[in-house]
């Protein structure tokens, strides 16, 4: 509830103002090189799309004339996806009318040029980046929008006319282009290369299907299918945690439970490896065994790097006298140590990014196995984790049917 | 959204979202300058200094 207060400070604010708030002040949408703005409409069993590159030149096209004209727009007509183009949509209808046109043409053997299939192979790669929070494949202009600034209205009443208007974007497809620049100026949140690794992972297989004129669409194995589900996790968690980098979105976590801020009781010495931290508010999110790092300083101060953040572990959680005490252990022996007294700031650990791979690895390795553990005998010992909600969101979001 | 019909639509729901937290939409900018007594006025606190250090890194980025 207090989070619903803070969003309305901004809201009133943005209203005085008599325009966009920050609710972060970094970018929440990293981008490739190259950009084109996309939008596709279906008609019955077409689809039409609009595009435009770089050049600020409209290409359009219907069926697979369209996939052509994204090929053009996006520079890799010739069939070299190249980085790849990042797709700005301003609806997620687009990607949904892109999905069923794009794997309808995703086998080359159906295209009647190299173009059409090289713009299905890059509109595939949009479709399934999309999902991944984070991702430098496709932004949503709007939801980033909404994301990075609040409007002085009504919730719900922030539709894409009423950001245009308040960032002085034309109307017509090429505005996306300068929304995104608005958007998206100043330096681009933390923490997000590896899903910019996993961008470039699927692009790669993209780029070899189509070099190798096979389908991109191909049906999944078991493995594979696996790491998509543990990549849009993963990505989930690597933007949730990015975004707890960003000092304003830290002062909104202070009112949803994610960042912890109080003073230390008890510090960790010299040699100690436990620290005790008491906070003014019970609703914590933080409990025992929750990875946890922290610097010296209010939710709103700079984040250090790590090399003067302390990181452990949450030991166990009380309330003593109304007030929230949290015990942290397994400090590192080297870095920052918080001394009794200083002001403290604790999140969530970010996920690490070589636990991600090493768990990865396993997950394929055992895949890769010829036998299954049930025949073997031995058990593997079982690894459950949480799906993030957004993640069971677009599992449960439903596709348009595939074009014919 | 603006003019009389926005402010109003506006006010209709900050009213709703602030009931029983004892601030109203005309004095909800007081809760800025007050201590963080509660956890609404603590909420309502720091957004509006959210907002303000947005708006100043904004300004010190350059005007959009």
């Amino acid at each position: 509830m207090s989070a619903a207060l803070f969003d309305l400070a901004l809201r009133v604010a943005a209203r005085d103002q008599g325009g966009p708030v920050p609710r972060l002040l970094h970018s929440p949408a990293p981008a490739r090189e190259v950009l084109v703005a996309v939008a596709a409409r279906r008609t019955g069993p077409v689809v039409h799309v609009q595009v435009v590159g770089p050049d600020g030149r409209t290409e359009t096209g219907s069926g697979a004339h369209g996939l052509a004209a994204i090929a053009r727009a996006a520079g890799c007509a010739g069939g070299d996806l190249g980085t790849g183009a990042t797709a700005l949509v301003d609806t997620t209808a687009t990607l949904r009318a892109l999905a069923g046109l794009a794997t309808a043409y995703a086998d080359p053997a159906r295209c009647a040029g190299l173009d059409v299939a090289a713009g299905s192979a890059l509109a595939g790669w949009w479709v399934e980046r999309a999902a991944h929070p984070g991702t430098s494949a496709v932004t949503d202009v709007l939801a980033a929008t909404r994301q990075r600034f609040m409007l002085g209205v009504v919730p719900g009443a922030d539709h894409a006319h009423a950001w245009r208007q308040a960032l002085s974007v034309p109307a017509a497809l090429g505005g996306l282009h300068s929304w995104h620049r608005a958007v998206t100026s100043g330096t681009v949140l933390p923490g997000l290369d590896a899903i910019r690794e996993d961008d470039d992972w699927l692009l790669e297989g993209q780029q070899n299907a189509l070099n190798d004129a096979r389908s991109w669409d191909r049906p999944e194995s078991l493995h594979i299918a696996a790491a998509r589900l543990a990549t849009r996790c993963d990505a989930a968690d690597l933007y949730d945690a990015a975004l707890l980098a960003d000092p304003l979105w830290r002062a909104r976590a202070v009112h949803t439970g994610f960042v912890c801020h109080g003073e230390a009781v008890v510090g960790a010495g010299a040699h100690g490896n436990r620290l005790t931290v008491r906070a003014g508010r019970l609703d914590t999110r933080l409990k025992s065994g929750t990875a946890v790092t922290g610097w010296a300083g209010d939710p709103m101060t700079a984040m250090p790097d790590s090399e003067n953040r302390f990181s452990g572990e949450v030991y166990a959680t009380a309330v003593e006298e109304g007030a929230l005490t949290v015990t942290i252990g397994g400090l590192r022996k080297t870095g920052y140590r918080p001394a009794a007294g200083e002001t403290l700031t604790v999140i969530p650990a970010p996920p690490s990014v070589s636990t991600i791979r090493s768990r990865r690895s396993t997950v394929a390795r055992l895949y890769r196995r010829r036998f299954s553990w049930l025949s073997q005998g031995a058990t593997p010992t079982s690894a459950r984790r949480g799906v993030p909600l957004a993640v069971l969101i677009a599992a449960a979001d439903d596709l348009e049917p595939t074009e014919d | 959204m603006s003019g009389q019909a926005g402010a109003g639509e506006f006010a209709q729901w900050a009213n709703a979202v602030l009931a029983g937290t004892g601030w109203t939409p005309a004095t909800v900018r007081e809760a800025a300058d007050r201590p963080r007594d509660d956890l609404a006025t603590a909420a309502l606190a720091d957004g509006f200094c959210a907002a303000a250090r947005g708006l100043t890194a904004e300004g010190a980025g350059g005007a959009r």
